[in-house]
């Protein structure tokens, strides 16, 4: 056979040189640890290496009911990563619900077929067969051998609250989310091999949790710190307690509550927030206190990670690599890389150039509070549509202001209590969006045509916010 | 040998109201707080309260009883009646 003769260039000969390892493959390891002995996670003084790992994943892999959709609700984050990867490795699809509630899980066994429950712990809604994720694992086997799974297998599903009531869904491949994991490490600049732990303050159940707490630190060979500390003193025993350095998943709000306290964090390397801005100032203040960088990345659960920025040096975001940022009008899409097909941001982007953008925070309609969205729209929606309510308006208090992000309202609804109001609400929408305060106000500040002008509703809420907001 | 600063705290106990007051106020519920039932689930079905909200007492119980609360304290964070006994037995201010 005659083999026609290539070209050498040396821009191929640098390109197989660096093999990087995520580019688009066919499959991509469980996990990138090298050595049986290297520490997977690590729970209060113990460690689970590779061969721990690996032979609590067989057993549990073993056992699991012949059925395709694993809602996994497992809160440890061990016990969460060992129900992930099992699932992943009998080709079982994980459902990953940012809601708990009963009707929540309802609605995923009437949508998905063969369900079943991963719990490790007894607050399950009854309905949905369930397999325990145990506290221990004995080793079923002594084979070290990493699986490898196909970039093209469905990993997760993972959603966000639809406008309809019903949660949309997001299919995330294996490769999917390894690239992403990939991207992630690059651009915090987290690379070098070093043993590190990942603390995180959200659920692994959400997308940034998934992405930061557990693909990054599985792709990476990193330690995964099975805990969820989210009170000041959790965190600071909880790092304390680690023997390598450690970086800090978390969010703005978590964040403020740190620093505000001025809780001495060791071993700590590095912070990284989102899910909403992280102000310059609240960045600064951190980085004096623990003498460490603090990150923050931009993404959404459509896509992942989208780009990164070190709020206390750049204004600027920059994009992830293999990602592409395409401006149309008013409009930005995300696609290529672990994104892969376009997708159109609901926040308000202005793209700088091919790898930077600034971000003008979420578009009109868009709120975001503890980490989920919601349309403005269908919340008015629903808070219109309660008896008795006679005009009514969600309000989303300027990003110049601290707290917490909760969202407040302003209701006509001359007969009834915030409390009525609160409980109807309850019904229709996720709790995180119930609005705190309510006040209950004679009339809105309407114009003529019956709209509701951003400016008038500001300087109608700044009477009511600036008495309230006390905390800072 | 008593003091009078100590005399005064030791008689101004920690009261059920006090600490509904400390919630609502922390986390801006819509109660007033002699209202809240202080046998009722803070959390879940109850108050329906969730993580944030859990941090923001726990800012507010520090800077007000100078003690920090932890996750292990679970049963603290049952109920208002609680979450008194429990600040009761640890505060230091």
């Amino acid at each position: 056979m005659i083999r026609p003769t290539i070209p050498f260039s040396g821009g191929a000969l640098r390109r197989f040189a660096y093999a990087p390892r995520h580019d688009e493959r066919q499959t991509y390891p469980l996990l990138a640890h090298q050595d049986p002995d290297d520490c997977v996670a690590w729970r209060k003084g113990a460690a689970f290496v590779v061969a721990d790992f690996l032979g609590a994943v067989a057993e549990l892999a073993s056992r699991l009911p012949a059925k395709r959709h694993a809602v996994n609700l497992c809160r440890d984050r061990y016990h969460f990563l060992v129900g992930f990867a099992a699932a992943l490795v009998s080709k079982h699809v994980s459902l990953l619900p940012t809601c708990r509630a009963p009707e929540s899980l309802a609605q995923l066994n009437d949508r998905y077929p063969e369900t079943y429950v991963l719990a490790d712990h007894e607050d399950v809604p009854g309905g949905l067969p369930v397999c325990r994720v145990p506290e221990t694992h004995s080793r079923v086997s002594s084979t070290h051998e990493i699986p490898t799974i196909s970039s093209e297998r469905i990993a997760a599903v993972v959603f966000t609250s639809g406008s309809s009531g019903l949660p949309r869904a997001h299919v995330k491949t294996w490769g999917s989310l390894v690239r992403g994991a990939d991207a992630l490490a690059r651009r915090l600049h987290i690379e070098t091999p070093m043993p590190r732990a990942i603390v995180g303050t959200v659920p692994a159940q959400h997308m940034y949790g998934l992405e930061t707490t557990i693909m990054l630190p599985l792709q990476q060979g990193w330690c995964i710190h099975a805990g969820h500390p989210i009170l000041p003193a959790d965190l600071r025993s909880d790092l304390d307690g680690l023997r390598v350095p450690a970086w800090l998943m978390t969010t703005p709000v978590h964040l403020r509550a740190y620093v505000s306290q001025q809780i001495p964090l060791s071993k700590l390397e590095g912070v990284v927030s989102a899910t909403m801005p992280l102000s310059r100032t609240l960045a600064a203040r951190a980085e004096r206190l623990w003498g460490v960088p603090v990150q923050e990345i931009y993404g959404c659960t459509e896509t992942g990670v989208i780009g990164s920025r070190h709020p206390t040096g750049q204004e600027r975001w920059t994009l992830c690599r293999g990602l592409r940022l395409r401006q149309d009008g008013d409009a930005a899409w995300v696609s290529g890389g672990h994104v892969g097909a376009p997708f159109r941001l609901a926040d308000r982007i202005a793209v700088h150039n091919e790898d930077q953008f600034v971000l003008h925070g979420p578009g009109y309609d868009l709120v975001k509070v503890a980490g989920k969205r919601a349309s403005l729209a269908a919340l008015n929606a629903a808070l219109l549509g309660i008896d008795g309510v006679v005009d009514g308006t969600f309000y989303r208090p300027g990003a110049g202001r601290t707290g917490n992000g909760r969202l407040t309202a302003f209701v006509v609804a001359p007969g009834l209590t915030p409390a009525v109001i609160l409980a109807a609400l309850r019904a229709k929408v996720d709790p995180v969006f119930l609005p705190r305060p309510l006040h209950l106000v004679e009339g809105l500040p309407r114009n003529s045509t019956g709209k509701l002008p951003h400016e008038q509703l500001e300087n109608f809420a700044a009477r009511f916010i600036g008495s309230t907001r006390s905390r800072g | 040998m008593s003091h009078p600063a100590e005399k005064q705290e030791v008689a101004s106990a920690v009261s059920e109201t006090d600490i509904a007051r400390l919630i609502v106020e922390a986390v801006h519920l819509e109660v007033s707080p002699p209202d809240l039932d202080p046998t009722a689930p803070l959390f879940g079905d109850g108050l329906g309260l969730d993580s944030i909200d859990m941090l923001e007492i726990a800012l507010s119980v520090s800077k007000k009883y100078g003690f920090d609360l932890r996750s292990e304290d679970r049963a603290a964070f049952a109920s208002v009646r609680a979450l008194t006994a429990h600040i009761e037995r640890h505060r230091t201010k």
